[in-house]
């Protein structure tokens, strides 16, 4: 089976893209598929500080367009999973303009092709301008990322109906920083009314989790944080559960709202309630 | 909006209901299903009718659209009646 290239987007920024890309990547490379990440930021390169490779780079995208290296050269390996997992980084001084099309088109199509990787992931910039058009043009299928606000969700709707024009008819929704307690409390939308209002697949749901923060300092995948301490975390089973779904349609959509139960149970719990506490 | 008003209809919902309906009218509005410039046209139509047996306040309007299923939306008006004509 070719390999699959999947634009990761948003509309609106701030939703955690970057992150998702990262962490997703590294969870189907850790499953032990050969992914591609590459950053579609073109002069914000945020992608490679997130997987901590930030040192490591040498060479962007734009010095394979040129021609001054080749596609191989040009691709940081994550040794944390070594033969898995690559990283095209991309230009941090050029403009989004300085990429043409067709190039950024035949660079992607050649990494799937020559390089046999099973999964390409596109991270889009914000925006529905220039750069989310290239980040898009490649693509055969689309995650849009989302939180549960309704601004967010009014671009992931905008940017839905632009995939139309790329002909991407495979996509599903990820709601990301679900703070889960509040989606019980009914303060929060919740990530099944999102996708129906959307009228799109639920891929899956990440809880809000400080984890995350952690992993970004350390420049360390979820996954990798949750290895190093032996105890798994809600945002890492988020993750790990859409990477399960991205290679089996079938796999079923992990839900940490049904799953909650409010940590101060009990007797305490009981009198919290009563007293009009959330319960957390 | 008056107070009392707001109270009455708000009482039940909760949060994420309100979000979840000021979505769905900005959907529809952004898909181009139902423009905003038709629904307000459709307000002031139903205002000219309705005022030649009622008199009625037109700044308090509302509307609410909902999903009855997957094919049919439902669009209800509120309009507060002052008095008989």
């Amino acid at each position: 089976m070719a390999g699959r290239i999947i634009v990761v987007t948003s509309g609106k920024g701030g939703v955690g893209k970057t992150t998702f890309t990262a962490n997703v990547g590294y969870a189907l490379a850790d499953k032990g598929y050969r992914v591609l990440l590459i950053d579609g930021d073109v002069g914000l390169r945020n992608l490679d500080v997130l997987l901590g490779l930030e040192r490591r780079v040498i060479y962007n995208i734009m010095d394979v367009i040129t021609g001054r290296t080749e596609l191989q050269k040009a691709l940081v390996k994550d040794k944390r999973v070594p033969g898995n997992l690559f990283l095209l980084p991309t230009s941090q001084t050029r403009f989004k303009e300085d990429i043409p099309e067709e190039a950024f088109v035949n660079i992607v199509k050649d990494a799937r092709d020559k390089m046999k990787f099973d999964f390409i992931l596109i991270d889009s910039p914000a925006g529905i301008e220039y750069g989310f058009r290239l980040a898009a043009r490649p693509a055969e299928e689309a995650i849009i990322v989302t939180i549960p606000e309704i601004t967010a969700i009014r671009d992931a709707d905008r940017v839905i109906g632009l995939l139309d024009n790329f002909g991407i008819e495979k996509r599903s929704l990820v709601v990301n920083r679900v703070d889960v307690a509040q989606v019980k409390d009914g303060n929060v939308l919740s990530p099944q009314d999102i996708a129906e209002e959307l009228s799109i697949k639920l891929l899956g749901i990440v809880p809000m989790d400080s984890i995350v923060t952690e992993a970004t300092n350390e420049g360390k995948p979820v996954v990798v944080i949750e290895n190093e301490r032996g105890k798994k975390s809600l945002a890492g089973k988020g993750f790990v559960s859409i990477a399960d779904r991205i290679v089996d349609d079938n796999a079923p959509l992990w839900d940490p709202i049904k799953e909650y139960v409010p940590s101060s149970g009990g007797l305490l719990g009981f009198f919290k309630n009563l007293l009009g506490g959330s319960g957390r | 909006m008056s107070w009392w008003k707001s109270i009455w209809r708000n009482k039940q919902k909760k949060s994420a209901d309100i979000a979840k309906e000021r979505l769905h009218v900005m959907l529809l509005h952004q898909r181009g299903l139902l423009s905003k410039q038709d629904l307000e046209n459709m307000e002031k139509d139903l205002i000219e009718v309705l005022s030649k047996y009622l008199d009625i306040n037109p700044g308090e309007i509302e509307f609410e659209i909902k999903k009855v299923d997957d094919k049919y939306q439902a669009i209800s008006f509120i309009i507060p009646v002052v008095s008989r004509k």
